[in-house]
């Protein structure tokens, strides 16, 4: 949307460019006097009509919705809403920097919104979309919180943007992704990644024959980092001489940017791609030349039905269901929660067909075994691509300290950082 | 039958024309979108009394107005300083970018305990110098290669994108905070944060508005600006004149992009107080040229349409709050830049209606009823 602008402005130098005979210059530009609107009653009942429809609508989806969610969650969340009141008399809003509709991360977190919804019939919820970090996002932060509203949530790393506002409104409640400062009002979430991607790295590395995996992701940062070297150790344990070819394309979603990425990376060879990118670019790339692809975060089964393998997904709902329920309780306090497969917060997609039982019988026993706590796949000793030692034998990455990991790529990876 | 439409400029449009104008502009605009507004199933009413509620209607409102005004007063004089002589310098998002890059990085690398008063005079000083720099990039081609700067300013700014990204997603540099789960710039020392006027909004308006002044006052009242409209209307005449048309390609497009820098340098020190590329990519410097247009690169008209176009990106999130979509806030913002800025086109030129073979417009109307 930020395009058309971009677009506008092109235009104008074309038109100036065009326009470029003769004009009056001395001219003092008129003065813009402000927007003259009538003020007029507020439409308050339509409104709330409105918003009554567009409840229902949700309500709708999110039933559509659930019926594909995993059953265990649908307990979870059931359970949680009968235990107490159906959110009735409390709000909560949820900050989007881009689209929800994106099908990837912003889509990853409405699906937790409309869980909050079906568990909490009665809790009033807002969706803001397409704020920008910054001032936008500080306006935006403030303005939900002047309305009342009592949880507030951004869904991307919009840290800076609330500490003013939250200070300055100490009885409402904030929750933003990766932020690492709290306050007695601001609390921040995340999800390990990397739990999910080391058990798609095990079917990836089950199902490669070239033994070549693509892997287009957006910035070299640590996050993304640990996800591909955690993929990468998934790919090796079955598959040793596999490699995992990762290119960065400096943005999350970038459609045309990320087709190119994939079929660089088909090119030279890879039939499985992987993708730590928004867009359903790489996915259809993969369908169109008959390879196989992982997701992520999202499951992209309609776009590729026969590329399909697997994808971790992020389950946001269970963990926003139960900071609601804590702001109903009045339990709530300030907290950095890092959570992964243990906490429910990294879950799995269906499985597409080229996904055997016995590739799926690993999957489930090494995930078993990560959910008891008697195995850790950052067991030591891992080298990276560069021949050094990041973790020595009988080391690991304690899960407090993986948010600050890895400004390095692990051996088996083709690809640099810098 | 051939009947032609002609744009011609209007030579000296009259004062009421030039209020009533930007009037109807803004009207036309709000009907057409109180339509689509009616049509997505909101109350228009109350979508614009939502708008005029959280940019103009209180100390606050204002406040957020002008913090985000004060950037695009900025980048639109560095839009309309240089399209003034006919240099289209399209790079100033990127100019922006090295400015705030400097900026933050002169905040963190001088001693923390610098009187405040040299502490930001080095960063806007840096930001402004930085911005000349990376203009003159593509200024000194421009000027003595005769290069167009419409490409090269425009790619300069996937350069300084990517750079920025760079230094803060790409790699552990000076600008970045080490060991955070998502990657950001160190915050600046508060030696380096702009004095604030209320609220959030910081004293950078003051230079912008400072900025408008001076630039206003030297393109009609000094040789220099008079020397930057000939040039503009006729490189070589003035060539002819002794002007030199080469140095003054060079020091406008340098002055152009020191205002895109400062403007970096300001939201930084006023409002990020880090360098954040999120943020700063938030396009600026592109709108920066919409502002100039709309405004006839008239320096002291970039001001209020500044302010106008902040008031409108102030109310976007809280025009959300009453029920309407992300998409139709865009598209209301996108329908009053449109109405504005050709009510402006229709102020300096008027359509005139002629038929090829005849000139007498009625012989014309007349030949066409017998076909």
């Amino acid at each position: 949307m930020k395009r058309a602008r971009w677009f506008l402005a092109v235009l104008a130098v074309f038109a100036f460019v065009a326009a470029a005979c003769g004009d009056d210059e001395e001219a003092p530009a008129p003065a813009q006097p402000e927007p003259t609107q009538p003020a007029a009653e507020p439409a308050e009942e339509a409104m709330e009509e409105e918003m009554a429809a567009e409840e229902a609508m949700e309500e709708e989806m999110a039933a559509e919705e659930a019926m594909e969610e995993e059953a265990m969650e649908e307990d979870m969340a059931e359970e949680e809403a009968m235990a107490a009141s159906d959110g009735s008399g409390y709000s909560v809003a949820f900050v989007f920097d881009l689209f929800i509709e994106d099908g990837g991360w912003n889509t990853t977190h409405y699906r937790g919104v409309q869980q909050v919804q079906e568990a909490f019939p009665g809790l009033d919820v807002q969706i803001l979309e397409e704020i920008s970090p910054g001032p936008a996002a500080t306006n935006a932060f403030e303005d939900l919180a002047a309305d009342g509203v009592d949880l507030i949530i951004g869904t991307t790393y919009f840290m800076p943007d609330v500490m003013p506002v939250a200070e300055q409104y100490p009885d409402t409640k904030f929750l933003t992704w990766a932020g690492w400062q709290t306050a007695d009002n601001v609390g921040h979430f995340d999800g390990a990644t990397e739990d999910g991607r080391y058990l798609d790295g095990l079917i990836a590395g089950s199902v490669t024959e070239s033994g070549v995996i693509g892997y287009p992701a957006g910035y070299p940062i640590e996050e993304v980092n640990r996800a591909i070297n955690a993929f990468t150790i998934g790919v090796r344990e079955v598959n040793p001489d596999a490699v995992v070819q990762v290119v960065y394309i400096n943005s999350w979603y970038d459609p045309p940017v990320e087709q190119q990425a994939a079929e660089a990376l088909a090119n030279g060879g890879a039939d499985v791609l992987a993708h730590e990118l928004n867009s359903p670019a790489v996915a259809s790339v993969a369908e169109d030349r008959g390879l196989n692809i992982i997701g992520y975060s999202s499951d992209r089964s309609e776009v590729a039905p026969n590329a399909w393998l697997s994808s971790f997904t992020f389950e946001w709902g269970p963990y926003y269901i139960d900071q609601v329920q804590q702001m109903i309780d009045g339990t709530w306090e300030p907290a950095l929660t890092y959570g992964g497969l243990q906490a429910g917060m990294i879950g799995n997609s269906p499985y597409g067909k080229d996904v055997t039982d016995e590739m799926l019988a690993l999957v489930n026993e090494r995930r078993q075994q990560i959910l008891d706590g008697t195995f850790d796949y950052f067991a030591g000793p891992i080298m990276d691509n560069e021949g050094n030692v990041q973790v020595p034998e009988g080391g690991t990455i304690p899960f407090e300290e993986r948010t600050t990991c890895c400004l390095w790529l692990i051996e088996g990876v083709e690809g640099s950082i810098s | 039958m051939s009947v032609r439409i002609s744009v011609e400029p209007r030579a000296r449009p009259a004062v009421a024309l030039r209020l009533g104008v930007p009037v109807a502009s803004l009207l036309a605009a709000a009907a057409v979108g109180g339509v689509v507004i009616l049509i997505s199933g909101n109350s228009a009413i109350e979508a614009y009394r939502t708008i005029l509620d959280s940019s103009i209607n209180g100390v606050r409102p204002i406040t957020r107005t002008l913090v985000l005004a004060t950037p695009l007063i900025l980048t639109g004089l560095a839009a309309a300083v240089a399209f003034r002589m006919k240099v289209w310098n399209i790079g100033a998002e990127g100019q922006l970018y090295m400015g705030a890059i400097v900026a933050s990085g002169l905040a963190l690398w001088l001693p923390a305990g610098l009187p405040k008063v040299l502490m930001l005079a080095a960063m806007v000083v840096g930001g402004a110098v930085m911005g000349a720099l990376w203009a003159g990039v593509a200024a000194v081609p421009k000027a003595y290669f005769n290069t167009n700067e419409v490409i090269t300013t425009l790619m300069l700014n996937f350069v300084a994108l990517y750079f920025m990204n760079y230094l803060i997603f790409g790699t552990v540099s000076f600008w970045r905070d080490p060991g955070r789960n998502y990657p950001q710039g160190k915050l600046i020392p508060d030696a380096a944060e702009l004095p604030v006027i209320s609220h959030r909004l910081h004293y950078g308006l003051v230079i912008a508005l400072a900025a408008a002044l001076v630039l206003w006052w030297s393109l009609r009242g000094t040789t220099w600006g008079f020397e930057l409209r000939t040039i503009g209307d006729s490189p070589s005449a003035s060539r002819y004149a002794g002007m030199s048309v080469s140095g003054k390609i060079v020091s406008v497009l340098a002055l152009s992009g020191a205002l895109a820098g400062m403007a970096g340098a300001i939201e930084v020190s006023g409002v990020l107080k880090t360098l954040d590329p999120r943020a700063l990519a938030t396009e600026m410097g592109f709108t920066g040229i919409v502002v100039a247009a709309v405004a006839r690169l008239n320096a002291l008209g970039v001001v209020p349409v500044a302010v106008l176009l902040g008031a409108v990106a102030a109310s976007g999130a809280k025009l959300q709050t009453i029920g309407l979509d992300a998409e139709i806030v865009f598209l209301l913002q996108g329908l009053i830049f449109l109405f504005v800025a050709s009510g402006e086109f229709f102020l300096s030129n008027r359509l005139v209606l002629s038929s090829r073979s005849a000139p007498e417009p009625q012989l014309a109307a007349t030949e066409a009823s017998h076909e």
